[in-house]
């Protein structure tokens, strides 16, 4: 049955809507991560015009965001004191990027600008982990590795206005979460992902926070940061598309429980692998699309 | 559902008195298109009677029909992309200034057998003779060619644009029939439909009608909401989010 998007003003079939859900609520469920890096190339690949894509998954990236909080949160793994600070930088940040969306629309280069910051984004983030991970499973494979340091001390640890973060066991300054999140908040708004992907591991290498309080954490800035976008770009461009989110979003939600349940039989190191490897992967694909000498040099479009 | 309307027709065209009906008279099967949340495009049928209806069939030559089907002009940009230091970015763009959302041409025979060039162009039928204009005027004339050939290319990829040079049928010289096919990503708005009867490279007679398309029901509703209501629009799109993700924390922590 083919259900024709109110706001995407484009026909698409429900099962490929909700299968898209699914597949990528699998994934997030099996990694632990958004997936909002991975919904939104797929909706722009299978023809929603970009802004709609980017901004309906904002929406539903609130709903995961929500469920997965309130497990981190009833086992106590969100430091709200950090969370307060990272979401003042990314509402202010997030704003900043509705602006800067609209006005790259405007100059058509929006889909150039989405495209390029997946390519490095997701690419840096990529390396990184798939080096992280092949350090990890090589450690394993040699018993009696000496565990290091919590974390390392560099210039950031130096900034003023220091805040102590109990639940964090940290003591560093509040304009590096603050602008860390404003950077990831542009991001967001632009690439329609929630950021986790960057936040994560800024948050573990760059603050030095504990991973346990981390994912928690992230998610729960997530939410506010994502509702933030939703809201200015309903306000601004009209391009939230509820009836998609809805249906992403049940698809998401069934197939995220099914991916938890894969991801425990996994061991961590081999999902964070698997996960490197997808994330490169989309990287390679989406920057071979900017590469090669496109079909027809002249595109048209509506403009509003 | 073909059927019964030509019988109606034919009955409608012998029961005339004859030697006054020298009028094109054409109508649709339905004027009103709803885009509803299960559209997917729509089939309409536009058919009528010639306006030559004392005509012998036998010794007249033919007439021929053209029906041209315009949508509502939008603002419409092309763009163009180069090569910037390996990657392909956007670094030219074109906005048109009268270029229609949907411009459809049905014919009974290929245009140029049925009126000469110069007709065309005066009536304005075929892409080449809109007449269309860019609203930067910078652009050389002979570098708008190519830019206008694009917007023919990629209109017509979403079959916005299209030439069917064989889609009229004319039955027995006296009436005609034509499918119409609106695609799914049409815009809303009244889409004109002009019918000519052409005979010896001459327009004999023209009729008018016109389509409305509007979308309806809760997605006509969803997007009212998402224009008018915005603010109320967002504020409700994050607390749907939010208790969807609630719910769903709880239905699955039972389990």
């Amino acid at each position: 049955m083919y259900i024709y998007l109110p706001i995407a003003a484009v026909s698409l079939h429900i099962a490929v809507i909700i299968g898209l859900g699914g597949g990528v609520g699998f994934l997030s469920g099996m990694f632990g991560v958004g997936g909002g890096f991975l919904m939104t190339p797929l909706l722009i690949f299978l023809g929603v015009p970009a802004p709609v894509a980017v901004a309906t998954e904002a929406n539903q990236i609130v709903a995961s965001s929500v469920s997965g909080v309130l497990a981190h949160w009833r086992r106590g793994n969100v430091d709200f004191l950090m969370g307060f600070i990272l979401l003042a930088g990314g509402v202010v940040g997030s704003s900043l990027g509705v602006l800067l969306f609209s006005i790259l629309r405007d100059i058509g280069q929006i889909d150039l600008v989405i495209k390029l910051s997946y390519v490095v984004f997701l690419g840096i983030i990529g390396i990184l982990m798939l080096m992280e991970s092949i350090r990890a499973i090589m450690r394993t494979r040699q018993p009696g590795a000496k565990r290091g340091k919590l974390h390392q001390h560099n210039w950031l640890h130096g900034l003023p206005l220091k805040v102590r973060f109990r639940k964090s066991k940290l003591y560093i300054s509040a304009l590096v979460p603050f602008f860390l999140a404003a950077f990831v908040g542009v991001l967001s708004a632009i690439m329609g992902v929630g950021g986790g992907f960057i936040l994560v591991p800024a948050m573990i290498y760059l603050l030095g926070m504990p991973t346990y309080v981390v994912i928690g954490t992230s998610l729960f800035q997530i939410i506010f940061v994502t509702a933030n976008i939703t809201i200015l770009q309903s306000v601004q461009t009209q391009t939230v598309d509820f009836v998609l989110a809805g249906l992403l979003l049940f698809g998401a939600v069934i197939g995220a429980q099914f991916g938890a349940r894969v991801g425990v039989m996994l061991k961590g190191e081999q999902l964070r692998g698997l996960l490197a490897l997808m994330v490169l992967g989309l990287s390679i694909k989406l920057g071979f699309d900017l590469i090669i000498t496109p079909q027809d040099l002249f595109s048209t479009e509506f403009v509003r | 559902m073909m059927r019964p309307i030509l019988i109606v027709i034919i009955g409608l065209m012998f029961g005339s008195s004859e030697g006054m009906a020298r009028q094109l008279v054409a109508d649709l099967s339905s004027d009103e298109v709803s885009i509803t949340t299960d559209f997917t495009g729509q089939n309409l049928l536009l058919f009528g009677a010639l306006s030559n209806l004392n005509a012998n069939s036998a010794t007249d030559a033919p007439s021929d029909i053209i029906v041209i089907l315009t949508g509502p002009t939008l603002p419409i940009a092309s763009r163009r992309k180069e090569r910037v230091s390996g990657i392909w970015i956007n670094t030219q763009t074109v906005q048109w200034k009268n270029a229609p959302s949907f411009y459809h041409i049905l014919s009974s025979r290929p245009l140029t057998q049925i009126l000469p060039n110069d007709k065309l162009k005066e009536l304005k039928i075929g892409f080449k003779n809109l007449g269309l204009k860019s609203k930067n005027q910078t652009d050389e004339i002979e570098n708008l060619e190519i830019w206008q050939e694009s917007l023919f290319r990629n209109m017509t990829a979403q079959n916005l644009w299209q030439v069917d040079e064989n889609a009229v049928s004319i039955i027995r010289n006296a009436l005609f029939r034509a499918p119409v096919s609106l695609p799914a990503n049409i815009t809303p708005g009244d889409y004109q439909v002009r019918i000519l009867d052409v005979k010896d490279g001459q327009l004999i007679a023209e009729d008018r009608r016109e389509i409305t398309v509007q979308k309806a029901g809760l997605g006509a509703f969803i997007y009212q909401l998402a224009h008018e209501y915005s603010v109320f629009y967002g504020i409700f799109a994050v607390a749907f989010a939010i208790s969807a993700g609630w719910i769903a924390s709880i239905a699955f922590r039972r389990n």
